[in-house]
This record gives C-alpha cells, sequence and structure tokens, in this order.
C-alpha cells in the first residue's frame, strides 16, 4: 500500500480540525506494520481512511495497485470485502449469528455459494482452534475466541489466503 | 331481498304510521288496471323488552293470502292461516327457535294466547322474527277499526311493475308507493352506506399499522446502528442493507396478516353468530378476501419499511461503528 499526501480534515460547525496532514506511508507486501502515537494523534483516522470507511479530504491510497481514493462510492464495498479486513478493538461480532455464521458474512455479500462458504468459514476457524465453537454465540465466547473469530472473519473473504 | 320483492307496497302518504289506509282503499287498489291482487297488511313491532327496531315483527294477513303474503317462503311444519281462524298463527324460524315452539304450542301477543299452526322456513332476512295472525284478529287486538299499515299489490303476469306502480299512486288518493325497484334501490343505497364504513375503517387500520410498522422498524435500526456499521465495514452493498431491513418489514407485515386473518374471522363468526338472531346483515369471508387481506398486509410492511431501510443503507460506517 502506498499513500500519498493523505489528508483528513473534519469540521465542527464551521472550525475546521486537522485529524491527519499530509502523511505519507509505504508497505510492502508481507511486511508488519504498527502505527503508534499519542491520542490524538490521528492514529484511528488513518486506519479508517485506508479501511475506506472514510473519505480523505486530499492526497492518495493506493491498495495493491488500485487507487482507492478515486473508487467511486458505489464500488467500495467490494474493495472491503475482497482487499480489507477489520478487527476491531471491540471484537464487533454480529450477537445474534453463530461464530460460523459471522466468518461466513462477507463471503455472503460476495455471493459465494453456500457449501463453498461454510467449508471455508469451517476451515479457518478449525485452524485457529475454534472447531468446537462453530454454533456458539458471541455471547458464549470467551474474549479470546471472540477475537479469533474476528481474524477468521477478517480473513475469510481475501483472495491469496491459503485455506 | 327476494321475499315479497314480487310485490309492490302501497302506502298511506304520510307513512306508515300516520295512518289513513283502510279496508276500502284496497278495493281502490284492486280496480286500477293491471293489478291482479291487492289485499291490506298490518303491521306493528313486537318487543317485549328491547326497545327499537331489532324486535320482533307481527304482521296481520288476511288468512287467504297468508300463503303468498311472504311468498317465496315454504312451510317447515303445519300450515297457514285458513278462513275463519281467529287466534291462529305462523310463526317465523327465529321465534320459532327462541320461544322454542312446536305446532300446537300457545304463543302470547298483546295479552292473548295464540295457538302455533305453521312453522315457516329459514329466509336469513328480517321475516324469520316475524308472526303472521288473521288481519281482522290484528285489527281487534291492537283497536284500529278496520285500518291497514300498507298494502300488497301483486301485479298481473305481463305488467311492469314500476309503470303500475306509479299508476297507482296517482289514481288512488292519499297513496305513495314503493316498487320492487325502488326497494332495491333502497337496498343498495344503505348497503353501500355500509360499505363506506367498513372500508374506511379498514384504511384506518391500515395506516396504524403502517405507521406501526414504520416506527418498530426505524427504532429497531437505531438501537443497531452498530451492527449496521459492522455489515458495511465488512463489505455489504447498499442493496443487502435495503433488502435486510424491508425483509424484516415484510416479514412483520406477514405475521401481522396472519395475526389479523385470525383475529378478524373470529370475530365475524361471533358476528354472525349474534346478528342471526335479529338482522339479516351477514358477513361473509371468501378465499378471495383472505388472499387480498395477506397482500394487503405484505405490502403496508414492505413499504412502512422503506424509509427505516432508506436510513439504515444511508448510515456512514465510521459514525455507525462510533455509535452505542
Amino acid at each position: 500500500m502506498q499513500d500519498e499526501n493523505l489528508s483528513k480534515t473534519y469540521f465542527q460547525g464551521k472550525i475546521p480540525v486537522h485529524a491527519l496532514r499530509c502523511a505519507c506511508i509505504t508497505v510492502r507486501k508481507g511486511e508488519l506494520l504498527a502505527i503508534m502515537g499519542p491520542s490524538g494523534s490521528g492514529k484511528s483516522t488513518l486506519l479508517a481512511l485506508i479501511g475506506s470507511l472514510e473519505k480523505a479530504t486530499d492526497g492518495k491510497i493506493i491498495l495493491d495497485g488500485t487507487d482507492i481514493t478515486s473508487v467511486p462510492e458505489k464500488l467500495l464495498p467490494r474493495v472491503r470485502r475482497e482487499k480489507i479486513g477489520f478487527i476491531f478493538q471491540h471484537y464487533n461480532l454480529i450477537p445474534t449469528l453463530s461464530a460460523l455464521e459471522n466468518v461466513e458474512l462477507s463471503m455472503r455479500f460476495s455471493r459465494v455459494p453456500k457449501k463453498k462458504r461454510e467449508e471455508r468459514a469451517r476451515n479457518l476457524l478449525e485452524e485457529l482452534g475454534l472447531g468446537d465453537r462453530l454454533s456458539h454465540k458471541p455471547s458464549e465466547l470467551s474474549g479470546g475466541e471472540q477475537q479469533r473469530v474476528s481474524i477468521a472473519r477478517a480473513l475469510a473473504n481475501k483472495r491469496g489466503y491459503p485455506g | 331481498m327476494s321475499v315479497t320483492s314480487d310485490k309492490i307496497r302501497v302506502f298511506a302518504e304520510s307513512g306508515v304510521f300516520g295512518g289513513g289506509l283502510t279496508d276500502d282503499k284496497v278495493s281502490d287498489v284492486l280496480r286500477v288496471a293491471g293489478v291482479k291482487d291487492a289485499y291490506g297488511l298490518l303491521m306493528t313491532t313486537f318487543d317485549e323488552d328491547k326497545m327499537g327496531m331489532t324486535g320482533k315483527q307481527i304482521l296481520g294477513v288476511p288468512p287467504e293470502k297468508s300463503s303468498v303474503a311472504l311468498y317465496p317462503v315454504e312451510l317447515k311444519a303445519g300450515r297457514f292461516l285458513n278462513p275463519g281462524d281467529s287466534y291462529s298463527v305462523v310463526v317465523g324460524s327465529n321465534i320459532k327457535r327462541e320461544y322454542k315452539l312446536q305446532i300446537g304450542s300457545k304463543f302470547e301477543i298483546h295479552d292473548k294466547y295464540f295457538t302455533v299452526v305453521g312453522i315457516r322456513d329459514y329466509t336469513g332476512s328480517i321475516f324469520d322474527n316475524a308472526v303472521i295472525i288473521p288481519l281482522e284478529t290484528a285489527q281487534d287486538l291492537y283497536d284500529v277499526g278496520n285500518s291497514v299499515s300498507y298494502i300488497f299489490a301483486v301485479p298481473d303476469e305481463r305488467v311492469d311493475a314500476e309503470m303500475l306502480s306509479k299508476r297507482i299512486e296517482l289514481s288512488v288518493k292519499g297513496t305513495s308507493t314503493l316498487s320492487p325497484g325502488e326497494l332495491e334501490v333502497q337496498a343498495r343505497q344503505s348497503f353501500m352506506i355500509f360499505s363506506v364504513i367498513t372500508i374506511s375503517s379498514g384504511l384506518l387500520a391500515a395506516i396504524v399499522g403502517g405507521l406501526c410498522v414504520m416506527n418498530t422498524m426505524l427504532m429497531s435500526v437505531a438501537e443497531r446502528t452498530r451492527e449496521f456499521g459492522i455489515l458495511k465495514a465488512i463489505g455489504a452493498e447498499t442493496r443487502d442493507i435495503l433488502l435486510l431491513t424491508l425483509g424484516e418489514a415484510s416479514c412483520m407485515g406477514f405475521f401481522g396478516g396472519i395475526l389479523g386473518i385470525l383475529v378478524g374471522t373470529g370475530a365475524v363468526y361471533i358476528m354472525n353468530a349474534w346478528l342471526a338472531n335479529t338482522r339479516i346483515v351477514l358477513f361473509l369471508i371468501t378465499p378471495r378476501l383472505l388472499i387480498i387481506a395477506m397482500l394487503f398486509a405484505l405490502l403496508i410492511g414492505a413499504l412502512s419499511g422503506l424509509y427505516p431501510a432508506y436510513r439504515a443503507s444511508k448510515m456512514s460506517p465510521m459514525e455507525a461503528l462510533k455509535h452505542a
């Protein structure tokens, strides 16, 4: 991924809040990058922009060769499904769905056939040691287990990940 | 409606309760060209405790006409009145049922005891609540001399009833008539009023129902703001979220429809049972009605879900995720 001159400005009424100013980042395939900084330095904003959950005020984000800042809003969900995976601080699993169903979710939106997505979800969860927790709801899982489901969900629909 | 629909009713100009029609008017009517037969009837109500129009009727009829007055009603048992009968009565099916009468039972009218000589078949009209006694007896009982409430005029075979009706009005002084055609128009009008009332109620219920669904859905969507944010972050298309919400609203419509049909059918059943004792009006449930009701419920549910669905799909994922 490559970011150039990435900026984000929020408006509180008429007062501009410059959350991010001209950020430039390059991440190569296979690299692991940790973003650290004091509270209010723009970490969440940066992640939101990269994850396409927010629109940048200025600058470019090139992900896997695609400039997602110029992708029309309509096509963003597809980008999110196939190129971006989120693992939230508070897991954010759908409480009414089982672990298996949670992992299947993004594949459902990609219209992957039922058998295939069930199989893939099951494989991922088993690899993460949750083979006997497939039908449990988030409220029936421990914090660590919920996190693993979250990881499985983030990886489920991504091409290139074996499984 | 088919009972007595072949006859023309002749009233005094001032209406049934104004009096003024007597036996000699009957001969006047008979003289009008085209009138095959005419006879007078005395009609009063017989209400023991209830007041108003849901009561029972006493019809004083000339005995020799008692078999044709309420034509085409057949007898279930016994006979019609015979000339020379004085305290005999032919009862309608409701009266028989309510007072548990048989041939030979005694039936009290206006402090006098009558013997039941005939029981009429069920017609589903108000005549089921009527009893027929000899005209002269009735006139004596209510001390009205030789007055009658109205006169039945039977048209000749090929005579147009509407025209004859007008002719009687013009020929016989002090009368107004109600032809079969006019009777039908009246009935149709009151039916229309009834329809308007029921349709408006139905419409009102539909609107209220729709608003309820919309409100519930809006609240449901608001409570799950975060969830919608998650779905969007995972990559749900706007369309997916719209369909999801619409689907929920339609489900509500569906189950509401089923519940409504069950309750409605139960209510109709109860009302028909209660009304069987009084008026003619019956409520009918047809398959077509059920299908329309179900579709309508689904439609209302879906339409009401449109706005909440729109709200849900337009949320910004970031905002939604920050939500509670």
